[in-house]
């Protein structure tokens, strides 16, 4: 730990809890668009210091995409958009621009499987005509697979070059088919680990890893009731026993997972360039599409695209635009990139959602009056000084990580990431806000943020930074919004111990 | 014959004139069009404009694309639209 972040330690854990409150929790169907075309609905941004035994110097990146999907969903199953584009951007000066961008681009193949039926060849209906259990598998009637191009110093910029395999140069990748079920993938685990590619990345000199595939959705949360205007008493969303008291909401969803794990050494800009980068991921369609009022055989053939590629969807910093974001703006807030931030800032300033806490809950004058929240702006847009601020920062918003504070093994991970540390006095500065591990538990993390802790923690000295209005006197509710959470234990969801992490997906049918 | 009784046939007789078109003959009726007309696909400004301004219609068959090859590009911004 820094000796900045030393001496903030016992307020910054409360601060930062604050703090990222209103920017807690994920993603799922939050915009009135996205919601119409959920294969390019980002669901979760993730970005860390890998923590398995032997990876700490890389960082793994994590983009899920395709929210809430049940793993009985066919015949089609979930596959991706081979008319969109699926990108993840890295800042690594600091300036709100990305420097350098993985883009992803899916191919999806019939294979024409046919069987003859009384004399005649017969297209059949399924994606699988019997088991599968390897990479390009006879059995499969659909060939997913991928590219991924990098560019940098802007992400409509010429590419620099092609992600290829470290193993034989193509630059083409197969995609495993969802977990259709045990009876078609015996050894779902075994089959997708064999797509977890070692691959080399241009302008980078160490091999990185790559894997693109469902995976168990790995957030956790109280989905249903908390938009329900939080349908749950009080007396149990305060009290810290009951954490883990009922069952995630979405524990039976998959997800689609767009991994990757890189040197932090091809992150930064160079050698002598800032710790902190900033992540984020977006998703886009061609501006223009045309319908087939009579297609031909095929797979998706029923459209055609054109034009320039058009950003819908947006994920850095988790939750932002599911309840900080006006429901007005919300496809805007897709659509924006993040030098242009400064459009939403009353959101910031002013959010709405201690407000909506406390009419949800019933307990009136109870949200911080310390208006406007620079203790959000602060931590939010800018990263937190000491622990993952940029040096020439310029304001907005994207999930920022320190490369230079070490991981933590999992068994040692605060779930409350670096609040949750500083509150129990331990050396975890490796999780939320400084960047996102699968085990951080956001929901409880930004209950407790948006109700104040940031200023409880600030004092009446400012010690923190967030300006002298930033004081226990502006949180009605003083300590107690400690103790908020969603009653679902975010720690407790199964994962990998290593890349991607993500946990096998849950299967169609066993 | 009265003011009234005027006024009434010569609106009656205009009515009539528009209703026949003024002659015999019929008007030239433009034909439908059933495919994406060629000029749509020649730029990607030619597509948006024309997807732009096609009119919303609840009796209309959809156009024929079989022809069109819409173009793309990996470097430009969106259009305005």
């Amino acid at each position: 730990m820094s000796h900045s972040i030393s001496r903030a330690a016992p307020l910054l854990g409360a601060a930062l809890l604050a703090a990222c409150g209103w920017a807690g929790a994920s993603s799922h169907r939050e915009a009135p668009f996205i919601a119409t075309v959920p294969k390019v609905d980002a669901t979760d941004f993730y970005m860390f210091r890998s923590y398995e035994a032997g990876r700490s110097d890389y960082v793994t990146v994590i983009a899920n995409y395709q929210p809430l999907q049940d793993a009985y969903g066919g015949p089609n199953y979930f596959q991706m958009d081979p008319n969109a584009l699926y990108e993840i951007h890295i800042d690594n000066n600091g300036d709100a621009k990305e420097d350098l961008t993985f883009q992803f681009r899916f191919q999806n193949k019939l294979a024409g499987v046919a069987l003859p039926i009384g004399g005649k060849s017969v297209a059949i209906p399924l994606i699988q005509a019997g088991q599968v259990a390897n990479v390009n598998d006879a059995n499969l009637n659909v060939g997913e697979s991928y590219t991924v191009t990098v560019v940098r110093n802007g992400r409509r910029a010429l590419p620099l070059g092609m992600v290829s395999n470290a193993n034989g140069g193509s630059t083409t990748f197969a995609k495993p088919v969802d977990n259709i079920g045990t009876k078609t993938i015996p050894d779902y685990a075994g089959y997708a680990a064999k797509h977890v590619y070692s691959v080399n990345i241009p302008g980078c000199t160490t091999p990185a890893k790559m894997f693109v595939g469902q995976r168990q959705d790995p957030f956790a949360v109280n989905l249903g009731t908390i938009f329900d205007l939080v349908n749950a008493p009080l007396a149990v969303i305060t009290n810290p026993a009951l954490i883990g008291a009922l069952p995630n909401t979405i524990g039976d969803k998959n997800t689609t997972t767009l991994a990757m794990e890189v040197h932090k050494s091809c992150l930064k800009k160079d050698e002598t360039g800032d710790d902190v980068i900033g992540g984020w991921t977006t998703a886009s369609l061609r501006q223009a599409r045309l319908l087939n009022g009579a297609p031909p055989s095929g797979l998706q053939t029923s459209e055609k695209v054109g034009g320039a590629w058009v950003q819908v969807s947006r994920l850095g910093m988790p939750l932002v635009n599911e309840v900080v974001i006006g429901l007005k703006d919300k496809d805007k807030f897709n659509a924006s990139k993040p030098g242009g931030d400064g459009q939403f800032i009353d959101y910031v300033t002013n959010p709405t959602l201690p407000a909506l806490i406390e009419i949800a809950l019933a307990i009136p004058g109870t949200a911080p009056t310390n208006f406007p929240r620079n203790d959000l702006v602060t931590t939010f847009l800018t990263g937190i000084k000491g622990l993952n601020q940029p040096k020439n920062v310029v304001a907005s918003e994207m999930l920022r990580l320190n490369l230079a504070i070490p991981p933590v093994a999992f068994a040692q991970q605060n779930r409350l990431g670096v609040v949750g540390n500083i509150l129990a006095g331990g050396s975890d500065n490796a999780g939320f806000p400084n960047g996102r591990r699968p085990k951080d538990d956001i929901v409880d993390i930004s209950l407790v943020a948006m109700m104040g802790g940031l200023c409880v923690a600030n004092g009446t000295t400012d010690a923190l930074g967030f300006g002298a209005a930033c004081n226990p006197s502006a949180v009605p509710l003083g300590a107690t919004a400690f103790s908020l959470h969603d009653a679902v234990d975010q720690a407790v969801v199964p994962l990998l111990p290593g890349f991607p992490y993500l946990n096998t997906p849950i299967p169609g049918a066993q | 014959m009265s003011k009234t009784l005027t006024l009434a046939v010569s609106v009656i007789a205009g009515l009539m004139l528009a209703a026949c078109g003024g002659s015999n003959a019929p008007d030239p009726v433009a034909a439908e069009p059933t495919e994406v007309p060629a000029s749509a696909t020649v730029s990607a400004t030619a597509l948006v404009g024309y997807a732009a301004a096609l009119p919303a219609s609840e009796t209309l068959e959809p156009l024929s694309i079989e022809k069109a090859m819409p173009p793309t590009s990996e470097t430009d911004e969106p259009l305005p639209v």
